[in-house]
């Protein structure tokens, strides 16, 4: 029998693209995030494929800070994160860069 | 002692069907994984590198990762852009559809990637999102059993919203998922699946039938014909991102130019000089230009006049025209192409 609970989804995909952490604890994860992925001047989805990698060798709990200039990440790295289960922590805009923050879960 | 999960692997484009198909299977009850593969002719991550020309503040999403974050399935993302243009683009098995599209082989790669990963991973089966009839080149019964036959995955494959139509997959003879709750569309009508959506609650889903590949554009087709004969088939994943781009003109044999259209392309082709020539305006709003090859005096003459034709000072009698080759740069004060059947004719 098919099961019917399809509506919840995508108000916890709203709420998870917003991130879970506030500016300043982004701001203090600069220093001390354990894995830090650049992926500036690649293209989408490259910057997922290294994220996807990085994450593969990340213990529960450590965070990842992804440096990216593919706008797309934006939107990108909270559905990774949804759809694999990991935190979306949020994102810090540079000037010319985005910094986008994840903890492994 | 619970029982193990029935676990699948999915090739999700993020696309209705495939997003659908696997919605059906994870409310079967199966554990799902869905592979996402970039083969850089995708239509949509063209749209996200231009970025939202209405607004560049509201970028592209990718679809596939989408869809996994709405279904809270895992997606995969896996780059094949080299094997894949060598392998399935410059030599198809099967030969090209209408444009340069290699539908049945790229549907063979990507089907024995999953299976590499199905054995690797102790998955039970695969699914896609294929419907019968609905492309006229990889989705007809007879294109589909070859393609089961030669990737060697007779009954493991599963087509969700087609399976009723086709032979019972192992899946459904062992009762992993009940054929009864599987469907039975087929053809080139989207108006089923839209009222599966709805019933499944995914409101948010690209097009339908938007097409997701480069390669059946007729357009991108001559542009990828002109380079391969250019080129003798040496080729590369840059290459192809180039040929999404711009307006592209052939000024001889190892020489064409790329035309930005607007600032995205400019900024997009800005990422591209290192290794190629380039030209521009900088007295007026301009194209940045893109020189590929060697060209000659009179060729880099004819770019700087093709680019001074797009740029916003083309109505003047000259324009002053920057250009730089390797080391070399300068300037050259030209007038702007006029003739649009002269364009017409070395434009690719």
């Amino acid at each position: 029998m098919l099961r019917h609970a399809p509506y919840r989804r995508k108000a916890r995909f709203r709420r998870q693209v917003n991130g879970s952490a506030t500016d300043d604890q982004l701001r203090s994860l600069i220093e001390v995030a354990e894995v830090a992925v650049d992926a500036r001047g690649t293209f989408c989805p490259e910057p997922v494929i290294r994220v996807q990698e990085a994450a593969r060798a990340m213990c529960i709990g450590q965070t990842a800070m992804l440096l990216a200039d593919d706008a797309g990440v934006e939107l990108d790295l909270p559905a990774w994160c949804m759809s694999t289960g990991n935190e979306y922590l949020g994102l810090v805009r540079e000037d010319t860069f985005l910094r986008v923050f994840i903890r492994r879960s | 002692m619970s029982q193990r999960p029935i676990r699948a692997l999915g090739l999700m484009s993020g696309g209705l069907d495939s997003t659908l198909a696997a919605s059906i299977l994870q409310r079967l009850g199966v554990e799902v994984l869905g592979l996402h593969f970039s083969t850089g002719f995708c239509v949509a991550d063209r749209h996200r590198i231009m970025g939202n020309a209405n607004n560049r503040n509201k970028p592209y999403r990718n679809d596939a990762l989408h869809a996994g974050g709405q279904l809270q399935i895992p997606v995969e993302i896996i780059d094949i852009k080299d094997d894949y243009l060598q392998q399935v683009v410059l030599n198809p098995k099967h030969g090209y559809g209408s444009g340069m599209n290699p539908c049945i082989d790229c549907r063979i790669f990507m089907l024995k990637r999953a299976k590499v990963m199905l054995e690797e991973g102790g998955y039970d089966f695969i699914f896609t999102g294929e419907v019968l009839g609905q492309r006229p080149m990889s989705q007809r019964r007879p294109s589909m059993q070859a393609i089961e036959q030669e990737t060697e995955l007779e009954g493991l494959l599963l087509r969700p919203l087609s399976a009723k139509l086709l032979s019972p997959t192992i899946a459904e003879q062992k009762d992993w998922v009940r054929r009864d709750d599987l469907y039975a569309i087929s053809g080139r009508s989207r108006h089923e699946q839209m009222r599966l959506a709805d019933e499944f609650g995914l409101v948010d889903y690209p097009q339908p039938a938007g097409g997701c590949c480069f390669l059946p554009d007729e357009n991108f087709a001559r542009k990828l014909r002109d380079l391969l004969i250019d080129r003798g088939n040496v080729v590369d994943p840059d290459d192809m991102m180039l040929l999404k781009v711009g307006r592209h003109f052939r000024l001889g044999d190892g020489v064409k130019i790329i035309v930005g259209r607007h600032e995205a392309e400019n900024d997009f082709l800005e990422r591209f000089r290192v290794g190629r020539g380039a030209v521009w305006v900088e007295e007026f709003s301009s194209p940045l230009t893109l020189i590929e090859g060697a060209p000659s005096a009179e060729q880099l003459e004819l770019a700087c006049k093709i680019t001074a034709r797009y740029c916003a000072g083309r109505a003047e009698n000259e324009v002053p025209v920057h250009w730089r080759l390797d080391d070399h740069a300068g300037r050259l004060l030209v007038e702007p192409v006029r003739e649009d059947g002269f364009l017409d004719e070395i434009r690719i």
